[in-house]
Parts: C-alpha cells; sequence; structure tokens
C-alpha cells in the first residue's frame, strides 16, 4: 500500500518509495539518503503534532509533515 | 628526495571537511591550539577558520571547511567547501566521520572524492557506535573506500597523531590511493562523457571535466551559471540541456545519488556488523523527555529562562556594575587628566561624553556577548538547540518563521545585537533575513529601562503595570504580524523546508564552547567596535554645535524641522531630539531629555510630569519601541547580512511604522478624551 511519508505514525516503519517535489528541498532529502528503496522510521512526533522525527539509516532527522507529504512510502 | 618532499610539504594546505556535528571544531582546535586565525570567507556571512597544525613534526595550515552534508552547493556552506575542494586544491582534505550514522557521512566522502583523490578520513565517535550495536571493520573500510582511514575520538584527543601520520604519508606519495567511486547507471555514465569531451578543460575554473559534465547534465544551479557566462561551454551547456529534455533522463539528480547510496549500502553490508543493542542509547531517551507533549514546553522554557537569566543578570547585571565602576573611574581620569592639560571645556566634554562614552558602549556589550554566546555554545555543543527548534517550530511555522528563528528572537528580549549574531545558526537565508528584520521589534534591555522610566513618572500601581503590559504585547504583536506581512510581501513562495538532523547528545567541550564565544566577542569588537565609537562621537558633535543650548545645535534645528511630522503624535522638537539621542542606544533617550530640559537626570521625573501628558508620553513608548534599531544593531545587521539594501531597509521601516503607530495611538487618544 502506498502512502505519504507524512502519515506514518510514530513506531511504524516504511520504505521509501519515492521522493516527489523538485528544487532544492527535494535534493537537499536525497543527499540526506532518502532515496527510493530506504527504509525509514517514525519515532516520535513534536508536542504540537508537527515536526515529526523519524530514523534514517541509522540517524535522527526531523521534518514538517508538509515537506514529508513530497515521500511516497508503502508500509513495512 | 627525502628533502624535497619535506619543502613541498612543509606549508602544505590541508582542509578539514565534514558533516554538522561530527566535532570539526573540536578536531581543529585539538589541531592548531591557539594558532588560528578567524575570518570570513570572502563576500559570505560564513566564519572562516585557519590555522597553523602543531601535531606532528612538520607544519601545515589547516583550513576548517562549513560543516555540509553534501557538496551540491545548496547553501553558501556547500558552495564554499566545494569551491575551496575543487579550486583551491588542498594538499589532503581531512574528512572527519561521525562513526554512529557512517553512512551518511560517506555520502559526503563520496562527493569528496569525485573532485580529489587525497582524502584521509578521520573516524570520530567509534564509542558511540559501538554503544550503538555497530562494529566497524576499519581496514575494510580502508581497502574499500581507498584511502587512509583512521580512527580517533577527537573530544580526548586520541588518535590525532595517527591522522597526522597518515595525511603526511599522503602528502609523501607512500599511499597508494585508489578511491572509490559509484559505478553510474550505462546510459548516464555514456551521456556524461559525451557532455565531458565537449567541455574546454582550460574553462571549467579548476573543476574536473567529467564532475562538471555531471553536475550540467544534474542541472546544477552554480554551474550552470559558471558555464553560461563562458561562451566556449555554450555547446557543451546545450549538449547537456538537450539530454535533459530526453525522458530517460528526467530524474538524473536522483539516480545519481540512488547510484551513489546503493554503492554505500554495499560498503556498508561488508564493512559493519550489527549486535542488536537494548533500546537505542540515551540520546533517545532524553529525546523522550525534552520533546515530551507535556514536558517539552516547560523544559525549553526552564533552560531558555536560565539562559537568559545568566546572561542578563550575570552578564549586564554583575559583570557590568563591575566593569562600568572601572569604566567611571577611568573616565574621571582621564578627565582629571585632561583639565591639568587646560584643555578647553568643550574638548572635555568631547572627549568624554563623545568618544568615552562611545568606547564605554562598546565595552558595555563584552560581558553580554561572552556571557550570551558562552551558553549558547553549550546549547548548541550538547545538541538542544536542535530539539527547541523542534519543539516550537509549529509556532515559528505559522508566522513564516524556522523553528530556529526562536531562540534569535527571543534573545531579541535581552539585547537585538547578540540576537541578530545568533541568526547565523539559520541556513536558510531568506528565513534568516526574516528573522533579522523583526529582531529589532522585541523590546530589549535598554528600551526597557525607558519604559519603566516612563510608566513610573507617568502612571501609578496597576496602571503602570498595565502600560508595562501592553508594551510587551504590542511586541510580540508586531513581531507576528510583520513577520507574516515580509513573508507575504518580501520573500514570498514556499516557505524553506525544515528538514533537520537531530544529532546525538554529548558533553559540551570547554576548549569548544570557550573558543566560540572569544569568536563572537572579537568578531563584534573589531568589526562594530570603531564603528559605534565614532557614531557616538558624531552626535556627540550634532547636539553641541554650534556651541550655546541644544535648541540651537544641528540636531535642535533639525528637531524644529520636524515638528510638522511629530505634530499628529503630540511630539514638540525636544522629544524628536531625544529620539535622535536613543538612535546611539536607546536608553540614551533619557540621558538626551536630561541635557534638553537642562536637569539631571534625577530632576527629570518631575520635569517631565509638567512637559508632558500621560497619553504624549505613552505614545512616546510606542515610538521608542519601534522607531529605529540603535545603531548598534544596525551595525550587526550590516555584518550579518553584508547588504547595504536589508541593513538600510531594516533602519527605515521602522521609522514608518513608528509614524503610523504613534499617530494612531495619539489620535484616538486624544478622541476618547485621554489627554
Amino acid at each position: 500500500m502506498v502512502a505519504k511519508l507524512s502519515q506514518l505514525s510514530p513506531g511504524q516503519r516504511a520504505r521509501i518509495v519515492s521522493v516527489g517535489g523538485g528544487g532544492p528541498t527535494r535534493r537537499r532529502m536525497l543527499d540526506l539518503g532518502l532515496v527510493a528503496g530506504t527504509d525509514i522510521a517514525a519515532v516520535r512526533t513534536a508536542p504540537l503534532n508537527d515536526p515529526v522525527e523519524y530514523t534514517v539509516r541509522g540517524y535522527h532527522l526531523a521534518m514538517r509533515r508538509r515537506d514529508a507529504e513530497a515521500i511516497a512510502i508503502e508500509l513495512l | 628526495m627525502a628533502t624535497a618532499a619535506l619543502t613541498s610539504s612543509s606549508h602544505a594546505t590541508v582542509a578539514l571537511a565534514g558533516n554538522p556535528n561530527v566535532g570539526k571544531s573540536t578536531l581543529f582546535n585539538a589541531l592548531t591550539g591557539l594558532h588560528q586565525h578567524v575570518g570570513n570567507w570572502t563576500g559570505k556571512t560564513v566564519e572562516r577558520k585557519e590555522g597553523d597544525c602543531l601535531v606532528g613534526d612538520r607544519k601545515l595550515r589547516l583550513i576548517d571547511l562549513p560543516g555540509t552534508y553534501s557538496l551540491s552547493a545548496l547553501s553558501p556552506e556547500e558552495l564554499i567547501a566545494r569551491e575551496f575542494v575543487a579550486q583551491e586544491r588542498p594538499d589532503v582534505v581531512i574528512n572527519l566521520v561521525d562513526a554512529s550514522s557512517l553512512e551518511r557521512n560517506l555520502y559526503l566522502t563520496l562527493q569528496l572524492l569525485e573532485l580529489t583523490d587525497k582524502v584521509v578520513i578521520a573516524l570520530n565517535m567509534m564509542d558511540l557506535a559501538r554503544r550503538k550495536g555497530m562494529e566497524i571493520d576499519v581496514a575494510a573500510l580502508e581497502r574499500r573506500l581507498g584511502v587512509p582511514v583512521v580512527p580517533c575520538v577527537a573530544e580526548r584527543r586520541e588518535g590525532q597523531a595517527e591522522v597526522i601520520a597518515a595525511v603526511h604519508r599522503v602528502l609523501d606519495g607512500q599511499y597508494p590511493l585508489h578511491p572509490l567511486r559509484a559505478e553510474l547507471p550505462p546510459a548516464i555514465a555514456e551521456a556524461t562523457a559525451s557532455v565531458a569531451k565537449r567541455l574546454n578543460p582550460e574553462a571549467l575554473g579548476g573543476y574536473d571535466a567529467t564532475w562538471f559534465a555531471h553536475k550540467l547534465l544534474e542541472g546544477d544551479p552554480a554551474i550552470l551559471e559558471l558555464a553560461s557566462a563562458r561562451p566556449v561551454l555554450a555547446e557543451a551547456v546545450a549538449h547537456a540541456e538537450s539530454l535533459r529534455a530526453r525522458p530517460e533522463f528526467q530524474d538524473i539528480e536522483a539516480e545519481i545519488i540512488e547510484a551513489q547510496y546503493g554503492l554505500l549500502g554495499q560498503v556498508m553490508a561488508e564493512t559493519v556488523t550489527r549486535r542488536h543493542t537494548a533500546a537505542d542509547d540515551w540520546t533517545d531517551k532524553l529525546d523522550h523527555v525534552v520533546t515530551h507533549r507535556i514536558w517539552g514546553f516547560p523544559i525549553l522554557i526552564a533552560i531558555f529562562g536560565l539562559m537568559f537569566w545568566v546572561t542578563f543578570s550575570l552578564g549586564v547585571g554583575t559583570v557590568t556594575e563591575w566593569l562600568n565602576g572601572y569604566l567611571d573611574q577611568a573616565g574621571d581620569l582621564l578627565k582629571a587628566a585632561l583639565t591639568a592639560l587646560h584643555a578647553p571645556s568643550y574638548l572635555v566634554s568631547f572627549v568624554l561624553e563623545g568618544l568615552w562614552a562611545g568606547f564605554a558602549t562598546v565595552a558595555g556589550f563584552v560581558p553580554l556577548i561572552v556571557v550570551f554566546f558562552t551558553s549558547f555554545a553549550i546549547l548548541e555543543d550538547s545538541g538542544y538547540l536542535a530539539r527547541a527548534a523542534f519543539v516550537v517550530d509549529r509556532f515559528m511555522g505559522a508566522i513564516g518563521l524556522h523553528g530556529r528563528s526562536f531562540l534569535p528572537l527571543l534573545m531579541g528580549f535581552g539585547c537585538n545585537v547578540p540576537a541578530v549574531m545568533a541568526t547565523r545558526i539559520m541556513e536558510n537565508r531568506a528565513d534568516r533575513l526574516l528573522t533579522i528584520m523583526v529582531n529589532p521589534l522585541m523590546v530589549c534591555q535598554a528600551r526597557l529601562v525607558v519604559f519603566v522610566f516612563f510608566a513610573g513618572t507617568f502612571f501609578k500601581g496597576l496602571q503602570a503595570t498595565l502600560v508595562m503590559l501592553s508594551l510587551y504585547a504590542l511586541s510580540v504583536t508586531l513581531v507576528l504580524l510583520i513577520s507574516l506581512l515580509f513573508k507575504k510581501t518580501l520573500f514570498p513562495g514556499e516557505p524553506a523546508p525544515f528538514i533537520m538532523e537531530l544529532p546525538p547528545y554529548h558533553r559540551p567541550i570547554v576548549r569548544n564552547v570557550v573558543s566560540h564565544a572569544w569568536r563572537a566577542t572579537k568578531s563584534f569588537l573589531q568589526r562594530a567596535g570603531g564603528l559605534i565609537t565614532v557614531m557616538t562621537g558624531a552626535i556627540w558633535l550634532f547636539t553641541h554645535l554650534p556651541p550655546g543650548p541644544v535648541e540651537h545645535s544641528v540636531a535642535g534645528v533639525l528637531g524644529h524641522w520636524l515638528e510638522p511630522l511629530g505634530g499628529p503624535m503630540g511630539f514638540d522638537w525636544r522629544l524628536l531630539v531625544s529620539l535622535i539621542g536613543g538612535f546611539l542606544a536607546k536608553e540614551g533617550a533619557l540621558a538626551s531629555l536630561a541635557v534638553i530640559y537642562g536637569v539631571g537626570e534625577d530632576g527629570l521625573s518631575g520635569v517631565l510630569q509638567h512637559a508632558l501628558s500621560p497619553l504624549v508620553a505613552y505614545t512616546f513608548m510606542v515610538v521608542s519601541l519601534v522607531y529605529i534599531p540603535c545603531f548598534s544593531t544596525i551595525v550587526a545587521i550590516w555584518r550579518e547580512t553584508l547588504s547595504v539594501k536589508w541593513t538600510a531597509f531594516a533602519s527605515v521601516y521602522g521609522l514608518v511604522l513608528a509614524f503610523v503607530l504613534g499617530t494612531a495611538v495619539f489620535q484616538i487618544g486624544h478622541l476618547l478624551g485621554l489627554g
């Protein structure tokens, strides 16, 4: 089932299917290792529910939901 | 031969590259000691650190490149690192790598290896990696990467001699370098070759032709700009454009990065064994508390509250009082000396109230900057600052700002000068400019002095408290509204993304903290000190020439001219001239009023009560809040933006806003019969 990374709840794991959007934001995501085929897990959300903290490639990354929307995932 | 190698490498240039938060400053400080030179990269607001390496028997010139995740030229930092490696061609690049997030760190390594063969990997934080259950086979990693890999613990100064020894081996050509490079999908490799062969190697500004071709195919903005400025490259650019238009090359950027991460996946599988460990580590446990739904905000308020209290009670209170004591004594000595030399009273006054006062203002900032940047460095080094940005980002995002804008804005309640300097933690230029532009709207301590004086003079008890609260409310409301307005008009378009690493927590390192505070202080003194002193002298001349009462001085005449503007706000020339005094330092408005009314500051309260109505006094407070950043803040804005345009805008928009607000407050108050 394909979903958006922004929909991933804390504790859930997923695999990145594709990274959409464009320009520098997309490039930054790719540079940080958010490429197709990468496993990613949501860890927790900030107190007001946004941004969300993820673990990917062994490190912690915080992202706003609106930025995470560009990433398509399949749940694991 | 040995001698030749020795001389050729005795002044070798070594660049230090790495991701942010991997301990680069720690290693740099350990390798160079106090032999550092700090400045800015030419034309940029990014700090440049350079020093002589004291480890090993041969001298090396070490240049600390900005911390970056990549060399994609997404930020000035990345562009600086990339251009330095490609164009200045350092003899060796030390790539400091965080072993605990090895894969992402090695991505930068791959980018560096595209530009140069001469890389030495310093593998830091092996202890943390082990705690995370990673066992790294260093020898295998070295074989795979084809460049020396040296484990070290920068924090405990372990392994630094070995890192430098590896640098020397590379310098002396004793290490066979076979840098690892990602193999690209055949179609892309072919396209790259076809672009590369159309490139004139002379015109590439030091870049390698294959790399340049890559970047043209990816559509790298900096390389496209460079290439289109050179007619000799026009054919290659056009060819790359036509290739990019083909459907199979639609997403060449992602394909190249996927190939690189694919390769790194293999490297990881071959060189790292993972044990399963209980829970992540204490970073995760701490994060659970400090970003907690309920505890997150109280902890944030407590930590920043403590920081604020330490800065403005220890920094401004205790230390500044102590310093001022000495400055006053020195001022008295200076006065006595001038009098003894029979200097004319005019000169004595100019030296003391003009130049000496300017010097004292600059000196007064020093304790504040030292204490603020010490606590700032502790928060940043420990990793908490990133968590704070994470916790408050939702609020800041709502007004078009970034989570990282929070601390600089908050510090505006203390003093706008360090607050503006602190915006350096922000990566995106638009976010940073916006944070700088609205910062002067925060009620700083100097304005607080003026407000407390006026509130105490004109209002009693609860009324005075409400007046003070209304000014703080106005300040915060203005920040929200003006920020939204500027975001919509000056920085339109998509908000910058919030994609931020939450680095592992670690104990702040004293040497780094001290070095950070020292650099901030030095930079303030060097860049702002002289200007502020000169300006204070100039304003003194302005208010004292031609000799006679203030009313007939240049400033007084100007005040009279401006009275038509002051009228709608209920101001006469006296209040207008005092605002000129407040321009130097906000609390200076009080001293100016005392001079204008010809009383001491003790008698000012009584005189003002008769001269002004409470409504005019309140209007004056509102105008003082917004009319212009103080001169020291303007200098800081100029140093941090390096833009005359933005500095001028930051200085002027407040005047318009002040006139509108002042007129509104006075006229509405008047209609309501308040004065």
